[in-house]
């Protein structure tokens, strides 16, 4: 099964960050800025969530 | 030079630039990649209708966007590629059915009956090797295909069709040379590898207009890098 192996060279709170800010940027801006945000705001969120959930899963191996 | 050309220049250095920024310095590289992706973005849509050359830039756009999102998934190589790859296709459609392209007589994604079936005989592969041979790389057998197929679509059956509606025969050039831009971090002898091998898959997709060709090769072009260069693959 997939676990994290190491934190990255760039730490996951910059990508928690950067999702609050271009989510803030979406919902604030207008149509325009919504559909040309949209496609970098789902990946970064899909990432956030693999992300989030392995981290989770490497915690309970670790832990059992 | 017009001023949408103009642009594209800046953006394509900007890019080049960004990339190694991103290689020797990976914090300040993720920020400044982070607000040159969302500019761009937000700077070339249109409510309207998008021009050629706005959708070539948004495009452009698609690696940057999978790039910020795999710097963070530090998992091991055979997960983050697969997820890296699968974002780049899953971004690639979206576009393609946003900006409603299509090309004629030069399928996008050709068949894509044709490219699951060579990801379901590399399942296979990847199967036996790995439990029949206990192959340490086993993983590697079902990654190529999905790897020569995303970038196909991406670099061949979209960004060079539309780069050819505006650039022409230049756009063999231009995607060998966006393709080397994704390659800095491996090294200058990559760079060289990657652009011959660039300019050989474009120049023969230009020439054929058949995807088929250039995957195929794509799948011979990466087994060799396997065997020849294994630094690419992390091994």
């Amino acid at each position: 099964m997939i676990t994290l192996s190491k934190i990255g060279e760039v730490s996951p709170i910059f990508l928690t960050v950067l999702l609050i800010i271009y989510l803030m940027i979406v919902e604030l801006g207008s149509r325009r800025t919504r559909n040309a945000l949209m496609p970098l705001v789902i990946i970064l969120a899909i990432a956030f969530m693999i992300l989030a959930v392995i981290s989770v899963y490497t915690t309970y191996v670790n832990l059992k | 030079m017009k001023s949408v050309e103009r642009n594209f220049i800046i953006a394509l250095v900007g890019l080049a630039i960004v990339e190694y920024l991103l290689s020797s310095f990976p914090t300040i590289g993720f920020f400044v990649y982070a607000v040159f992706v969302g500019l761009i973005l937000i700077l070339m849509e249109n409510e309207v209708k998008h021009t050629k050359e706005e959708k070539l830039l948004i495009i452009l756009m698609i690696l940057p966007i999978c790039r910020i999102a795999e710097i963070f998934l530090n998992l091991e190589f055979f997960w983050s590629t697969l997820v890296f790859y699968l974002f780049i296709i899953g971004v690639t459609l979206y576009y393609v059915i946003k900006f409603w392209l299509r090309f004629e007589k030069t399928p996008f994604i050709g068949n894509p009956t044709y490219f699951f079936g060579a990801l379901g005989i590399s399942g296979i592969a990847w199967a036996v090797s790995k439990y029949l041979f206990n192959w340490e790389f086993s993983g590697i057998v079902f990654l190529i295909p999905l790897i020569a197929y995303a970038e196909e679509i991406y670099f061949r059956g979209t960004f060079q069709n539309l780069a050819n509606e505006w650039f022409g025969n230049f756009s063999i050039l231009l995607t060998a040379f966006v393709y080397n831009i994704f390659s800095i971090s491996y090294g200058f002898t990559y760079v060289l590898i990657a652009f011959s091998a660039a300019l050989i898959l474009s120049s023969l997709y230009h020439i054929t207009k058949n995807i088929y060709i250039s995957y195929v090769l794509n799948i011979i072009f990466h087994v060799l890098l396997f065997m020849f260069y294994p630094v690419v693959y992390g091994i």
